[in-house]
């Protein structure tokens, strides 16, 4: 069976800046796979790459064995691929049900014109987003700040907002971009805790996190970016033994800390 | 509670034309009734997928020359040129907004402008088919199954019974997947696409929709005023929309009848008062008195009367109680 995912010699750069040099890897469905590397190594350009967000400049991505090129996002959001932003990307003009609520859109068919004059099919469409958005939620541990603006959630469950949001879409392969970013311990052991049970339901993971804790815990196997260039990959404790990667990036940050 | 707020605001409309009898103000709540219905287009727009028209006049101009072309020199029907003028305006917003709904900010701005300058000009200049810049008389009052909506009465109740049917689609778009979808897209228009949003498409929609609610209000108006011509539909009445879903508030649909009627009220309001306060006042001054009190409202109640009087009622009850 071949990989869920599979990104063949893909290439980016923005003006002069190489950000993904030439990067080919496999994402096996069902697996945790996480990306890891120094600032700047590419790895958020990975995710804008496989989720249309910029078009490639070379090579392929594969999807459940089909292109993906010249799809737009919200195209590839229909084939099952939802995202987490690094930097929050919250409807904070909308409450917290509705943020996920919008994840159901993919699931849900109800026209303007459904819409407009209240069908019957429709309003039962509308509990049925409902419905499966607060389970969602509860998925999170969001359900009581259901009906808060998602704004006035503090940072850490804006972080779980948004995976709540992804889970509402049924991804098949979903893209954490640092989700532990900003949490604390207890938090970003919790998160652990629920990105392994999201792959206990079937769900792929690929997750971009510079917590080396949660990357290794949680992980069944590890890509290592540098200067837009894959300089490693294999199991968490293959690549913790890397020598190029000691040297270019895990040892880097130990001494930093 | 709802349900008797709801019942209560329909009789005192209802019985507005049995109190007033002046035709002036009777005139003046039959245009609150037409420009409401272009606001609320405006406040979905504008307020709800967070994209900017400053050409929405042009659409107004749309509906109110296909109705006046095709009753004044077809004879066709006036439901059935309504329609036609709804029809034509939603496929031109569509269109033309394929290319220029890529834009974002102040570029949609400008080329929304541009939008309403040419159409005005396509006014002027067809005068086979527009008149020119006389326009075109003799458009014969709106019409439905025989029954003619021919005095001021009735028109009132057919204009503002059009302004609540148009309040009612929209809150019933607001509260749905779709209204979602572009509340989303204002919210952070790249989560929207990957949460498999097609924002291109619900923007032409919005953008569609709010094009076919100003033809509407500009068929109306054309069979109100019996006469099109350019002069109704320049950027100042493009402006004068903003400004009315500003002063509403652009955050609800509902904040745009408020808008329309603020607006609309206080420029007869100022017109009719300010006379009588300075014998040399003119139409300068008017102009001067009505942009005081708007930037008031603005600094005032930065969200729009209804978010600005709802709170101040909220924190006068508590301070009471």
């Amino acid at each position: 069976m071949s990989a869920l995912l599979s990104a063949h010699g893909i290439r980016k750069s923005f003006g002069g800046v190489v950000a993904v040099a030439d990067v080919t890897f496999d994402v096996p469905s069902g697996e945790v796979r996480a990306i890891i590397g120094p600032n700047g190594a590419g790895k958020t350009t990975i995710f804008n790459l496989i989720t249309g967000i910029f078009p490639l400049d070379g090579g392929t991505i594969r999807f459940k064995d089909s292109t993906l090129g010249g799809l737009s996002p919200w195209q590839r959001a229909q084939r099952g691929i939802a995202r987490t932003f690094q930097n929050l990307q919250i409807f904070t003009n909308m409450t917290v049900l509705e943020n996920v609520m919008v994840g159901r859109h993919r699931k849900s068919r109800t026209g303007l014109l459904a819409a407009a004059i209240r069908a019957p099919w429709a309003l039962r469409e509308e509990a049925r987003i409902r419905e499966h958005a607060l389970a969602c939620l509860e998925l999170v541990n969001l359900e009581r700040r259901a009906d808060d603006m998602a704004g006035s959630l503090p940072f850490g469950q804006q972080r779980l907002l948004e995976i709540a949001r992804c889970l509402a879409t049924e991804p098949t392969l979903l893209l954490l971009d640092e989700p532990a970013a900003g949490l604390n311990r207890g938090e970003a052991d919790a998160l652990g805790r629920l990105i392994l049970s999201l792959r206990q339901r079937g769900i792929t993971i690929l997750l971009v996190e510079h917590l080396m804790d949660l990357v290794m815990g949680i992980s069944d196997s590890v890509l290592v970016l540098n200067h837009g260039q894959v300089l490693a990959q294999g199991s968490p404790d293959a690549v913790q033994n890397n020598p190029g990667v000691v040297e270019a990036y895990l040892g880097a940050e130990v001494e930093d800390a | 509670m709802r349900g008797w707020a709801f019942i209560g605001g329909l009789s005192v409309l209802a019985l507005i034309p049995v109190v007033v009898k002046t035709p002036s103000y009777l005139d003046v709540l039959i245009y609150v009734g037409i420009y409401t219905i272009v606001t609320v287009g405006l406040c979905l727009l504008t307020g709800y997928a967070g994209q900017i028209s400053l050409g929405q006049a042009a659409f107004y101009g749309l509906g109110a020359y296909t109705s006046a072309i095709l009753t004044v020199s077809y004879a066709i029907p006036s439901g059935l040129a309504l329609i036609a003028g709804m029809l034509v305006t939603a496929a031109v917003a569509y269109g033309f907004g394929i290319p220029i709904l890529k834009l974002k900010g102040h570029y949609l701005a400008m080329a929304t402008l541009a939008f309403g300058i040419i159409v005005y000009l396509a006014f002027v200049e067809f005068k086979d088919f527009t008149g020119g810049p006389s326009g075109i008389p003799g458009v014969p009052p709106f019409s439905l199954f025989g029954f003619a909506f021919d005095s001021d009465i009735k028109r009132y109740y057919l204009t503002t019974g059009a302004a609540l049917l148009t309040l009612v689609v929209a809150r019933n778009v607001v509260n749905s997947r779709i209204g979602r979808a572009l509340r989303s897209i204002h919210g952070s228009e790249v989560a929207a696409e990957t949460l498999g949003v097609d924002t291109a498409r619900h923007k032409l929609q919005v953008f569609a929709l709010s094009a076919a609610m100003a033809s509407l209000a500009g068929s109306l108006y054309a069979h109100h005023l019996g006469l099109v011509s350019p002069a109704a539909f320049t950027f100042v009445t493009s402006v004068e929309f903003v400004v009315m879903a500003a002063v509403g508030g652009l955050a609800s649909v509902w904040g745009a009848p408020f808008g329309a009627a603020t607006v609309t009220i206080l420029t007869e309001g100022i017109r009719r008062v300010m006379p009588l306060l300075l014998s040399y006042a003119s139409g300068e001054h008017e102009v001067i008195a009505y942009g005081i009190i708007l930037i008031a409202i603005m600094i005032f109640m930065p969200e729009g009367l209804v978010v600005g009087l709802r709170a101040s009622f909220w924190s006068r009850r508590r301070a009471r109680g």
